[in-house]
């Protein structure tokens, strides 16, 4: 249960920041996941809603957002938006396209009180 | 999670340890407000992966992190190599399975020292078990650690246990195309094993065809085709162990 381990980790950190920035309950979560990320949003949302009960984030709302990914080619330097990861350069042909952005994981914020 | 070390998974079982889990607060009475964090979501994996490298480099000990799907002969290519290297090197094996210790006991047998980790209902090793393994493992001097990690193509390519090199083996019986159908897993690694070639004249399994998808999917991953169960093939693999130490004595 992958996606359910993940949601832990973010509660942990949830729990953390409640000391470092002094709040006490966690009402919204704004996450970032790229296209590439190793995780189905869908799933996430999911575990998201089972690993809250009981805890600071209880009943909390999550936004997920999905930027683009993009990716920058080692042979003509252009950069593109890339929708599948291992494809060519649309420009030139190279398989030369190295992911920039679109497989992170990330909490960008939160709503807390 | 875990208060006191943050492992979340309850059903974790290390040799050698038990861990008691927190609960947290009573609701509060606030204003609401945002609170930025731009953090990854794995930034605690992280942490301790790169806590677990730390450590490895100042004990002079090469950890590699084996990875593939179930059955591909990860078992008994370490096996092998333990029994050929027995002499040459001191050596130790953190396993990864869900259930029983029985990779464990066969690496023993071998005179090794191994760690058992059952994951439960884990998909992966991560490196805060790891980390927990370390503590058994280095008490001793150790020149090579061997990472068996959990049977798995797809979870364990997203966490990082903090070794020097990852080694993904595949077995000639399981297709030419697994590289591109799981891409990450490839990308993430930098040595390619093929394991069973024994069996090649028995499959209609094309070799450099695989090497060419492997290489596509990382133009830099390295490859060696052997035979755990004959012997083929396998004082390359030595060789690249020797050379992969080498390499970290002069900190690459």
């Amino acid at each position: 249960m992958h996606e359910l381990s993940l949601c832990n980790a973010i509660i942990e950190t949830l729990r953390q920041g409640a000391e470092e920035h002094g709040y006490e309950r966690v009402k919204g979560v704004r996450l970032e996941i790229g296209p590439f990320a190793a995780v189905d949003a869908g799933a996430l949302r999911f575990a998201f809603d089972i690993a809250t009960t009981n805890t600071l984030a209880e009943g909390a709302w999550l936004e997920i957002l999905s930027p683009p990914a993009i990716a920058r080619c080692s042979v003509c330097a252009r950069e593109v938006v890339i929708e599948q990861r291992f494809d060519p350069c649309p420009h030139c042909g190279a398989q030369a396209l190295e992911l920039i952005s679109g497989d992170a994981m990330r909490i960008k914020d939160l709503e807390v009180e | 999670m875990c208060s006191v070390c943050g492992c979340g998974e309850g059903e974790t079982r290390i040799e050698g340890h038990s861990h008691h889990h927190h609960h947290g607060h009573e609701p509060g009475d606030r204003q609401s407000r945002l609170v930025t964090m731009e953090q990854d979501i794995l930034a605690a994996n992280n942490n301790h992966a790169a806590s677990n490298r730390l450590r490895l480099q100042q004990s002079s000990t090469l950890a590699l992190n084996l990875v593939s799907s179930p059955g591909s002969g990860k078992t008994e290519l370490l096996r092998r190599t333990l029994e050929a290297l027995h002499d040459e090197l001191l050596m130790a094996v953190v396993e990864g399975d869900q259930q029983t210790s029985n990779d464990a006991d066969r690496i023993r047998a071998t005179g090794t020292r191994a760690v058992q980790i059952n994951t439960g209902k884990g998909c992966h090793l991560d490196a805060h078990m790891v980390a927990h393994a370390l503590n058994e493992l280095l008490a001793e001097k150790t020149d090579m650690l061997f990472i068996e990690n959990v049977g798995n193509l797809v979870c364990p390519s997203a966490f990082d246990l903090g070794e020097a090199r990852r080694v993904v083996i595949l077995s000639v019986t399981e297709g030419e195309d697994k590289p591109l159908k799981y891409p990450d897993i490839f990308a993430g690694s930098d040595l390619m094993v093929l394991n069973k070639s024994d069996l090649l004249p028995h499959l209609d399994f094309d070799v450099q065809q695989c090497i060419d998808y492997a290489r596509r999917i990382n133009p830099r991953i390295q490859v060696l085709t052997l035979s755990a169960k004959s012997g083929e093939g396998c004082d390359e693999w030595y060789g690249w162990l020797r050379a992969a130490r080498q390499m970290q004595a002069l900190g690459a």
